[in-house]
C-alpha cells in the first residue's frame, strides 16, 4: 500500500498544486486503493497486487488533456529549461530538450510495462530530467544531513574555542600577576589558532553541500518525505538547544556573579566563567542553527507551487518590506543589537543590567516586522 | 490473441461508462471492474483513462460527481451519476455506433487470413 502511495506521490510530485490536480490525485488514489484491496481479497500476494495496480495505472500525459493541465505541464517543463538556460548555452539546452523528450518516452514505457514497483517510477522521473536537474535521493539526503551535522559540530566548536581563547588574557593578566602578560597573549593566540583551524575543518566537512542550489537540484519524493520527517523530529531538539543557548548568552553574568560570591578570593578570575558560559551558549546556538538550516535548505529545493511545495519551509525571502530601508534595518536587526549588547557589556562590565537589551529587543521584533512588511491579500 | 486497440476504443470509453451509470450511480473502481467483467476480460481500462473520461464528461455536463461514504466499509469515495444531458449524449453515441458499425462492417471480411 505504501509503495502505491509513493508511486502516486512521485507521479504527481512536480505538478502544480491546483484544485484540479489535488482532486485527480485523490480520486486516482481511491481507485488504486480499491483495486489493491480487491486483489488482496482475491488471494494475491501484496507484491502481485502492487505490481498489478501500478502497471494498470496508465500514464500521466493522458490526464493532462482532460484536466486542462497541458498548459501547466508545459509551463513546468519550460521552467526546467529556463533554469538550464541560465547556466548553459542555447545549444546545450536544445540538446537537453531532446534528451528530455527521449526520456519522456522511456518513462512512459516504464510506467506502461509490467515493471510493477514504485522504484521504476522513481527512476523514470530521474531520467526525465537527468540532463538538466539533479534529483537528490533519500540516501543522498541522509548523507548530506550527516555531513551538515558533522560540520555544524566542528564550526560551532571552533567558534566556542575562539571565545575561550580570551581566557588566556585573563590567565596572563590575573593569575600570573601581570608579570608574564605575554605568556597569556601567547596562550590566547594558540587557542584562537586552534579554534580557527577547527572552523576551517568544519567548513571543509560540508563537502557536497557547496554544489547544491535550487537552480540545479531538487529532492525526490522519497527524499522530501525523509527530510521533512527528520526535520520535524529535530525541531524540538532545535528549540531546546536554541533556548538554552540564548539563556546562557543572555544570562552569562549569573554564573560569573555566583562564582565571585562563592569564591571571592578568585574574583579576578571570574571572567573565565563568563567566557566559558558564553562559549557554550554560542556553540549551542550556532550548532542547532546550522543543522536546522540544513533541513530547510534541502526542503527549499522543492519547487514552489508544485505538489511538493507543502514541504517547503516558510520562505523568509518572500517577505516584502515597505521600503529598502526597512528591509535593511530588519536584516541587520539582530547583528546590530548583538554588537550593541557586547560593546555595552564589555565597556561598562555591568552584565547585570545590559542583558535587559534582549527581552526588550526580542519583544519589539515581531511588531516591528509586522509594521514594516507589506501585507499580501 | 488480438488485443483491443486503445486508439479505436477511446471514442467509446464514454459510452461504456455512461451505460454503466444509466441505472445507478457508481465510483471509479466499480466501473473499471464492470467494464472488465462485461468485456469478458478483453478490455481493461486504465485508471488515468477512466479519470480523464470522468472529468471530461463532468465538464460537458454528462455526469455529476459527489462524495459519499461506502455503506459497508465507511470509506469515502467519489461517486458519479448520469445527468439528463448525459442520457441524451448516450443515446446519440449509440446511434452513432450503429452507423459506424454499419459502415465499417462493409469493409470487413470475416476470417480473412489470406494473401498479404
Amino acid at each position: 500500500m505504501e509503495t502505491i502511495k509513493n508511486y502516486l506521490d512521485t507521479m504527481f510530485a512536480n505538478l502544480p498544486s491546483t484544485p484540479a490536480v489535488l482532486k485527480a490525485k485523490e480520486v486516482l488514489w481511491e481507485m488504486m486503493e480499491d483495486k489493491y484491496n480487491e486483489l488482496l481479497s482475491e488471494g494475491r500476494t501484496e507484491n502481485e497486487a502492487v505490481g498489478t495496480v501500478i502497471s494498470e495505472f496508465g500514464n500521466l500525459s493522458e490526464l493532462a488533456d482532460a484536466l486542462g493541465l497541458e498548459d501547466e505541464m508545459n509551463a513546468a517543463e519550460r521552467k526546467l529549461s529556463d533554469k538550464n538556460n541560465t547556466d548553459r548555452s542555447a545549444e546545450d539546452s536544445a540538446k537537453n530538450e531532446e534528451n528530455a523528450k527521449e526520456s519522456d518516452a522511456s518513462s512512459d514505457n516504464a510506467s506502461e510495462s509490467n515493471s510493477g514497483n514504485a522504484s521504476s517510477a522513481e527512476t523514470g522521473a530521474t531520467k526525465q530530467s537527468s540532463g538538466s536537474i539533479r534529483i537528490i535521493t533519500a540516501s543522498e539526503a541522509e548523507e548530506l544531513l550527516k555531513k551538515r551535522s558533522e560540520s555544524a559540530f566542528k564550526i560551532s566548536l571552533g567558534i566556542a574555542i575562539c571565545i575561550l581563547s580570551l581566557v588566556g588574557f585573563v590567565l596572563g593578566d590575573v593569575l600570573l600577576d601581570g608579570r608574564f602578560e605575554f605568556i597569556g597573549v601567547l596562550i590566547s593566540l594558540a587557542i584562537a589558532g586552534a579554534g580557527v583551524a577547527t572552523i576551517v575543518f568544519g567548513a571543509m566537512a560540508e563537502g557536497e553541500w557547496k554544489g547544491i542550489s535550487a537552480a540545479n537540484s531538487t529532492l525526490s519524493m522519497d527524499a522530501t518525505k525523509y527530510v521533512a520527517n527528520e526535520s520535524s523530529s529535530y525541531s524540538r531538539d532545535h528549540s531546546l538547544k536554541l533556548t538554552i543557548g540564548i539563556l546562557l548568552v543572555v544570562l552569562c553574568w549569573i554564573p560569573t556573579f555566583i562564582f565571585s560570591e562563592v569564591l571571592p578570593r578568585f574574583e579576578d578570575a571570574s571572567a573565565i566563567v563568563l567566557f566559558i558560559t558564553l562559549a557554550f551558549g554560542v556553540m549551542l546556538i550556532v550548532n542547532s542553527g546550522m543543522r536546522k538550516n540544513g533541513y530547510e535548505s534541502l526542503l527549499a529545493l522543492n519547487g514552489k507551487g508544485t505538489m511538493k511545495a507543502e514541504y517547503r519551509p516558510e520562505d523568509e525571502k518572500n517577505i516584502k518590506y515597505i521600503s529598502p530601508v526597512a528591509e535593511f534595518f530588519m536584516s541587520v536587526y539582530w547583528p546590530v543589537f548583538t554588537c550593541l549588547y557586547l560593546i555595552l557589556s564589555f565597556t561598562t562590565f555591568k552584565w547585570g543590567l545590559t542583558w535587559i537589551i534582549w527581552p526588550v529587543v526580542g519583544i519589539l521584533h515581531r511588531p516591528l516586522k509586522r509594521a514594516l512588511t507589506v501585507r499580501e491579500q | 490473441m488480438t488485443e483491443i486497440s486503445s486508439d479505436v476504443i477511446r471514442g467509446y470509453n464514454d459510452t461504456m461508462i455512461l451505460f454503466l451509470l444509466l441505472n445507478t450511480p457508481s465510483y471509479g473502481y466499480e466501473i473499471s471492474k464492470q467494464i472488465k467483467t462485461l468485456s469478458e476480460n478483453k478490455y481493461n481500462i486504465k485508471e488515468t483513462t477512466l479519470y480523464s473520461a470522468f472529468t471530461r464528461m463532468e465538464k460537458n455536463g454528462y455526469v455529476e460527481s459527489y462524495s459519499q461514504e461506502s455503506a459497508d466499509t465507511g470509506k469515502k469515495r467519489t461517486y458519479y451519476r448520469i445527468t439528463d444531458e448525459g442520457k441524451k449524449y448516450y443515446a446519440e453515441k449509440c446511434e452513432e455506433w450503429f452507423l459506424t458499425k454499419e459502415v465499417v462492417e462493409r469493409f470487413i471480411e470475416e476470417n480473412y487470413n489470406g494473401n498479404y
